[in-house]
């Protein structure tokens, strides 16, 4: 009898729990925060590492820190197009080596200091200048390190308060992209001094959020800045949750208890296109995939042969077998949304046939090809070893064996860097969404040298003047006009094959408006969204 | 009882010197696969120095041991925070949920067990056969989703993932929620945290449950079949007595053994469960440090798990002896 009671009572506690207060999605307010108005879920799978950009490189860092923290300037959301921001404007001088940034007055960190000329230096020295105070707290500065800044700046000065000068060691147009980036983020520098070590725990910046309550691993929480300089943010609560398993990230969008989803299952994205309660998101991704061909072994020196073995690809079918949904087709290196993309480069034809005549003109029978792919999926190519399976198909009706050559990543980065492939599956995630930041390190002759990551040692005079022009013109426009010259003569050259650019696909609740995809940066910018009928 | 626990102290060096060659067994340069395509030489310089790659192996050896006996088990290379603090601010929540479908997984597994050995051929033991069967074959991942989609999205009983309501307040103070709930006297918080735990702790629970629930049954069988049981029923003792009293105690001892072994499978099932509830623990921390190749922390959390399986399981030994008089004479 008394297990019985046991037993009973047992269940009772079960369906207690079961039945007692379901959280809803539309909680209106928390307990911590008493915060007016519906919290916005946002789900991602992975948490961010700290929220410091000078020290951080991973995306779920960056770009959550980017709500807390800004930069002097930023890309205008979902363009290439740099808007001023923390700096209300900016002149460059006449021989394009020094910057002097106009502050924004009246704006103050989330802490009550004031954001000036001070801040501005400190956020850069800290992260720069060895005797630093702040230097040690922090370092190694990856960003800063892997942008090569100190080999950029030369000097950064306060003016006056409001006013803050870079010297540059000499002209570099790309050095305004770079100021968009989050590891250029001004931060509170009582704050630093105050955290130390542990300042990527508790950042303080002017941004329309503040950081609520963290948990590791689980969910972090975004409070609006009632002091925000600018337009304050609609939501005034967003919570981010970690979600690593994606469908149970997208049952949670579809049981209403997230609002935004990121990194969706390609298979599932078809039947969220029915549901009139979610809402899909679209952009391209600041990256590309691509085949590159070592120029300096035989056959691959000769462009008949490396347009023959790119006509040969079928590269729709690549990217419907391979990114199933989740990649748009490369026409150039860089994607559409940066600065000079030249939409008037004719596609790369499939065209067996014409492959065929190619390589019979340039005198090739029996060519075998060694074909490295990657061992890992990126961001740019999730499956690498069955894209080099349907290459070695495509090449194979033309008369071209392919032998597939893969090892471990780390060796595969190590061997490729010499040059020891022929051909190679291989890509590039952009990290300022300028274009030099593509075509400089991919391939310009100064970058071919060992270890390298031009991987077709493509060493070309001119396109590499070109490149350099486009390094030392500030104005827009004319760095546009250099860089759509140079995809011209790349796309006759043909180092590389361009594949694809993945395309990222943001799932959200239908009464969620406003939110965009950044696709440069791609900051989530939670203080643009709105709920429906508000 | 010392000869036990030198042997657990050496079981336990010799993990540590097979964590230290975990990283080693990384091919090609560990540095240049933790960076990635971007990492300049000079980066890569750096981690080697940091790391201590340059050095001989038999001084990197020394130098690690040294350090672990220090309580240093390194820097992450992600976070560049020390891997003790990230571990301590996620091995709460996995400890919490472990121990909870430990617990799950011997009550629920004994009961099963209990009740098809008093009826071999029953329903309960037929339906012992079928539930085994299934908890030991459905895969983690797939058994999760399907109590997800069941229990939470259709019926609603249970949320679907985390550790505690976002509407409720939780600064931890020792990392186990429970227990701060209790300590705070914070109900709403509590009552969160356990609707949260259910679904993962039956679905970490499943193997170990089926596995304790067929032991018992073996054990209470062949226990119901001694001698010493035939002379108590012969002298009129009655069988609820006879059931609980003289056989199960008995039929308890290799499950004893049995749980303590259980806690190593909890453990690792603890990285597919918590990847599907999304709970904030270790097995989720060493996914994405695996993913990261963030060697310190992955070499960081194996040696956690390897020590507390071994203290387990010295543990076990040390209570079966206790339980078990036999065991004392024989040492």
């Amino acid at each position: 009898m008394k297990k019985f009671s046991v037993l009973v009572a047992s269940l009772a506690i079960v369906s207690f729990l079961a039945c007692s207060k379901k959280p809803s999605s539309s909680d209106s307010s928390s307990s911590s925060a008493k915060v007016s108005g519906k919290t916005l879920v946002f789900a991602r799978p992975g948490d961010s590492v700290g929220l410091d950009g000078a020290r951080h490189e991973d995306g779920e860092s960056l770009n959550i820190a980017t709500n807390m923290v800004e930069t002097l300037v930023r890309f205008k959301t979902g363009t290439g197009e740099i808007e001023p921001w923390l700096a209300k404007s900016w002149d460059i001088s006449k021989d394009a080596k020094t910057y002097t940034f106009h502050l924004r007055e009246n704006v103050k960190f989330s802490d009550g200091t004031p954001f000036n000329a001070d801040a501005v230096v400190f956020s850069i020295e800290r992260q720069w200048k060895k005797d630093h105070p702040a230097y040690p707290f922090s370092t190694p500065y990856k960003y800063w390190e892997n942008m090569t800044m100190s080999q950029i700046v030369k000097e950064i000065k306060k003016v006056d308060d409001m006013t803050v000068q870079f010297v540059l060691h000499k002209p570099n147009a790309p050095f305004m992209a770079n100021l968009t980036m989050p590891f250029m983020t001004i931060v509170s520098p009582t704050a630093v001094m105050k955290y130390k070590e542990n300042y990527d725990q508790n950042p303080v910046g002017t941004g329309p959020y503040v950081l609520g309550n963290w948990k590791k691993d689980d969910s972090m929480e975004l409070l609006a800045n009632e002091n925000y300089w600018g337009e304050k943010a609609f939501i005034k609560r967003v919570i981010v949750r970690v979600i690593p398993d994606n469908q149970v990230r997208l049952l949670e969008l579809k049981n209403g208890s997230v609002h935004i989803m990121e990194f969706p299952n390609p298979s599932d994205v078809a039947s969220l296109k029915n549901d009139p309660h979610i809402k899909l998101l679209q952009a391209e991704g600041l990256n590309v995939g691509y085949l590159a061909y070592n120029t300096t072994k035989k056959p691959f020196d000769n462009v008949d042969v490396r347009r023959a073995l790119s006509i040969a690809i079928d590269r729709k079918r690549l990217l419907d077998e391979i990114y199933i949904g989740f990649g748009a087709l490369a026409k150039n290196l860089i994607p559409p949304q940066v600065l000079g993309f030249n939409s008037a480069v004719a596609d790369l034809e499939y065209n067996p046939e014409k492959a065929k005549e190619l390589l019979k003109k340039a005198g090739i029978q029996n060519l075998t090809v060694d074909l490295w792919a990657m061992p890992v999926a990126r961001p740019y190519n999730p499956n690498a070893r069955k894209m080099a399976e349907f290459i070695q198909a495509d090449w194979k009706r033309v008369g071209v064996d392919a032998k597939i050559i893969s090892y471990d990543w780390g060796t595969y980065l190590d061997k490729i860097g010499k040059g020891e492939h022929e051909t190679v599956l291989i890509g590039w995630q952009g990290d300022n969404g300028d274009p030099d930041n593509f075509f400089f390190p991919l391939l310009s002759k100064e970058s071919a040298k060992i270890p390298t990551q031009n991987y077709s040692f493509y060493r070309d005079e001119a396109a590499s003047l070109l490149m350099r022009q486009a390094q030392e013109t500030p104005s827009p426009a004319k760095r546009a006009e250099l860089y759509k010259k140079l995809q011209v003569q790349l796309a006759k050259d043909l180092p590389v094959m361009n594949i694809a650019h993945s395309l990222m696909i943001v799932p959200t609740r239908a009464d969620v408006e406003g939110y965009k995809i950044h696709p440069i940066g791609g900051d989530r910018r939670f203080a643009e969204a709105k709920w429906k009928n508000n | 009882m010392l000869q036990r626990l030198f042997e657990s102290l050496l079981t336990l060096f010799l993990a540590l010197i097979a964590v230290f060659f975990l990283i080693h067994l990384v091919p090609g340069d560990p540095a240049q696969v933790m960076l990635g395509e971007k990492a300049s030489p000079e980066a890569i310089a750096a981690i080697r120095t940091e790391l201590g790659l340059n050095d001989p192996l038999p001084k990197q050896l020394i130098h690690f041991v040294g350090r672990v006996f220090q309580g240093d088990l390194g820097k992450s290379i992600r976070s560049g925070h020390p891997v003790l603090e990230e571990i301590r601010a996620r091995l709460p929540a996995t400890i919490e949920l472990a121990v909870v479908a430990l617990i799950f997984s011997i009550v629920f597994g004994v009961l099963l067990g209990m009740f098809a050995a008093r009826k071999p051929g029953g329903i309960v033991d037929l339906c012992l056969g079928m539930v085994s069967v299934l908890g030991l074959s459905l895969p983690i991942f797939f058994l999760g989703l399907l109590l997800i989609l069941v229990f939470g999205l259709h019926l609603q009983w249970f949320p679907l993932s985390g550790r505690v309501d976002y509407s409720v307040d939780y600064v931890p103070t020792t990392g186990f929620l429970l227990f701060d709930a209790i300590i705070d006297g914070n109900w709403d918080l509590f009552v969160s945290g356990i609707r949260h735990l259910i679904l993962p702790a039956i679905t970490l629970a499943t193997i170990p449950m089926s596995l304790i629930a067929r032991l018992t049954r073996a054990s209470l069988m062949e226990c119901l079949k001694a001698d010493y049981i035939r002379t108590a029923r012969a002298k009129g003792q009655s069988e609820w007595i006879l059931f609980f009293k003289d056989a199960l105690r008995n039929a308890l001892l290799p499950v004893v053994t049995m749980a303590g072994f259980q806690f190593g499978l909890l453990l690792g099932g603890a990285i597919l469960t918590e990847n599907v509830y999304a709970w904030p623990g270790m097995g989720r921390w060493i996914v994405f440090s695996v993913e990261g190749r963030d060697y310190p922390a992955v070499q960081g959390a194996v040696l956690v798990f390897a020590a507390g399986i071994i203290i387990v399981m010295t543990l076990t030994d040390l209570l079966y002896r206790w339980i078990d008089p036999r065991m004392r004479i024989k040492t």
